[in-house]
């Protein structure tokens, strides 16, 4: 009864599993139990391949870095107060 | 025959200032904190300019000091409310909005579980006004939550060295990044993939 339980897992507690599984912090009857869910449930593994293709796009968006500016202003600002620092 | 690497701090602000800020803000997403971590990191690199080693360029350098304090500044934010994230229970309405508190507990909702999107939602997802959202979505995290997904996500750590940085344990680890991907998949299905 208690194992069974353990085995039938929730829809919380699946999208919660499998981000511990990505990291292999699971133990074989958390991996059973979240394996024999996705096998039924479509809403998670909608939720898995979904937030999947979101963590592959934000991987590549350090790429936005190189086109961003410190603002004009500011950089003028700093410039100043830090040439005086040099100064001193 | 090695590279000599130099400081020339006359001339930092002109050649990394905006490497450095893309870089913050990228990460924090809130532009005031971004300058202002930028402006810190030349200030303590100038202090601390004794410490450089000529063994990596003048830029790595930097940015490692920023890096620095990027994590300090997560990590402040992740020890201010630290007690919230803990209550797993079923009074929490946050998750409440996803999973069923009766009937089928903890089970999807009918109103919130994920929608199919649709066949050609891949499309566009490499534009800018895509990023656009996902950072907008990425500021709606509290804090903390967003810093446990942008450190993994961005900056490749996995979870033991975050806890490590953040200083927080390991089931709040998992706890946050959970819930900021309950929230991110669904902040971006309302503002991207079913607009």
């Amino acid at each position: 009864m208690i194992l069974i339980d353990k085995i039938m897992i929730s829809c919380k507690q699946a999208t919660y599993l499998h981000e511990k599984k990505k990291e292999g912090k699971l133990d074989g009857l958390e991996r059973l139990g979240l394996w024999i869910h996705l096998l039924y449930c479509k809403f998670c593994s909608r939720f898995i391949k979904q937030v999947e293709l979101i963590e592959a796009a934000t991987r590549k968006f350090y790429k936005q870095e190189e086109s961003l500016h410190l603002p004009a202003e500011r950089k003028e600002a700093l410039k100043k107060a830090f040439e005086e620092t040099l100064n001193k | 025959m090695s590279a000599e690497y130099t400081l020339e701090p006359e001339k930092w602000i002109e050649r990394y200032a905006d490497a450095l800020f893309g870089y913050a803000y990228s990460r924090i997403n809130r532009q005031d904190i971004a300058e202002d971590l930028v402006q810190d990191t030349f200030f303590s690199a100038l202090k601390a300019k004794d410490t450089f080693l000529f063994n990596s360029s003048e830029k790595t350098w930097l940015v490692s000091i920023l890096k620095r304090k990027i994590i300090d500044h997560y990590r402040k934010k992740s020890t201010q409310n630290e007690l919230n994230v803990y209550d797993k229970d079923s009074k929490d309405g946050f998750m409440n909005h996803f999973f069923e508190t009766e009937g089928r507990v903890d089970h999807w909702t009918d109103a919130n579980a994920p929608h199919a999107w649709g066949k050609n939602f891949e499309t566009g997802i490499e534009s800018e006004e895509f990023y656009n959202i996902l950072k907008n979505c990425l500021g709606k995290l509290p804090e903390k939550w967003a810093a446990v997904f942008t450190l993994k996500n961005m900056d490749d750590l996995d979870s033991e060295e975050i806890c490590k940085e953040l200083q927080i344990a390991p089931s709040n680890y998992w706890v946050m990044m959970h819930r900021a991907k309950l929230q991110l998949r669904e902040c971006m299905q309302i503002n991207w993939f079913e607009k």
